[in-house]
């Protein structure tokens, strides 16, 4: 065993390997490593250090309540509330709606037969609905995103 | 109130912003992270540097993968900053006769000052594993991720580290 590899075995295990004890019985530089080495680690084990100051924790934790508040989910209720004043006027939308169709149905049913004029008034119906809905889907999320707070820094 | 919960779950509970989760994390890791700091930069701008840790740790937690080891994560980011401030222009020279004068008014500090001493003649590599090696007593295997080298380069550092101590620590005190 060379001095090198009781070094290591101590220093990586902690304990002496075979044969390390007839090595330091006899080797006076290992025993002088040993003994430095065995104060070393103690006393870093035991090094005082310093406590963190009392003010610092609320010092960190109110720096990092805008972050967290950014994190934070949107909470949903400006959100619905924004939908639900939005759904006020649909029963006069449909109204209007209503008699749109059916004036488009009058005048093509003057004009074009009736299984055709009817198939038309009911496609703009259906489109008319489609983008009535896609309207107040899109709603409650530009709310959202209106009520987002301004993004955080995205580098750690 | 201490919080059972563990660290990975509140580092879930912070990525959506709960600041309650984050006391709690702040309240368990406040005093190793902050030690670590010390023992690391030699005590200074610890304050400043715990702090940046910490609003790190908010701002990237939505980037926090549960699997890992909070501790490991946190100390892993305390580090790189210590790194980015290693490059900081060094500060005033501190006075001797200041030093030797509160030693000698606090024998017990004498000891403290002396191990700070010795980690502050290792290159900053070496004084990270030996920080977190002896002083947080983490094992090799651990240091070896947050220090993002392999275990291999961890016990080298260390040999190296341990070898320069413990020469130092048997020289004469007060020598140059």
């Amino acid at each position: 065993m060379t001095c090198d590899e009781l070094f290591d075995a101590w220093l990586h295990h902690g304990d002496l390997p075979a044969g390390g004890a007839e090595h330091l019985a006899t080797c006076a530089s290992c025993q002088r490593d040993a003994e430095a080495m065995t104060a070393l680690t103690s006393a870093l084990r035991a090094q005082a250090a310093p406590e963190p100051p009392p003010w610092l924790s609320r010092a960190v934790l109110r720096s990092a309540a805008p972050l967290l508040a950014a994190r934070a989910e949107p909470v949903p209720g400006p959100a619905w509330r924004a939908l639900a004043i939005a759904l006020l006027p649909l029963p006069l939308i449909l109204a209007v709606d209503w008699f749109l169709v059916r004036g488009a149905h009058a005048l093509l049913s003057g004009l074009l037969p009736d299984a055709l004029s009817l198939y038309l008034a009911g496609s703009y119906a259906v489109l008319l609905a489609t983008l009535l809905g896609l309207t107040y889907a899109a709603v409650p999320l530009l709310a959202a995103r209106q009520l987002r707070p301004p993004l955080e820094e995205h580098h750690a | 109130m201490h919080d059972e919960r563990p660290d990975e779950e509140l580092m879930a509970l912070v990525a959506r912003g709960d600041a309650a989760a984050l006391e709690s994390l702040y309240s368990r890791w406040e005093r190793p992270l902050y030690q670590f700091l010390a023992r690391h930069t030699g005590g200074r701008d610890v304050d400043d540097l715990h702090q940046e840790t910490w609003l790190r740790v908010v701002r990237a937690s939505t980037r926090y993968d549960p699997t890992r080891r909070f501790s490991t994560w946190l100390f892993q980011i305390a580090l790189n900053l210590c790194r980015d401030w290693v490059r900081r222009p060094p500060p005033e020279p501190v006075d001797p006769a200041s030093v030797s004068a509160l030693a000698a008014e606090h024998p017990d500090r004498d000891a403290a000052l002396d191990v700070e001493r010795l980690l502050a003649a290792l290159p900053e590599e070496q004084r990270a594993a030996v920080v977190l090696r002896y002083c947080h007593d983490l094992p090799e295997d651990e240091v070896a991720v947050i220090l993002d080298v392999p275990r291999g380069t961890v016990k080298s550092r260390l040999h190296a580290a341990v070898r320069r101590l413990v020469s130092l620590a048997r020289e004469p005190r007060g020598r140059p």
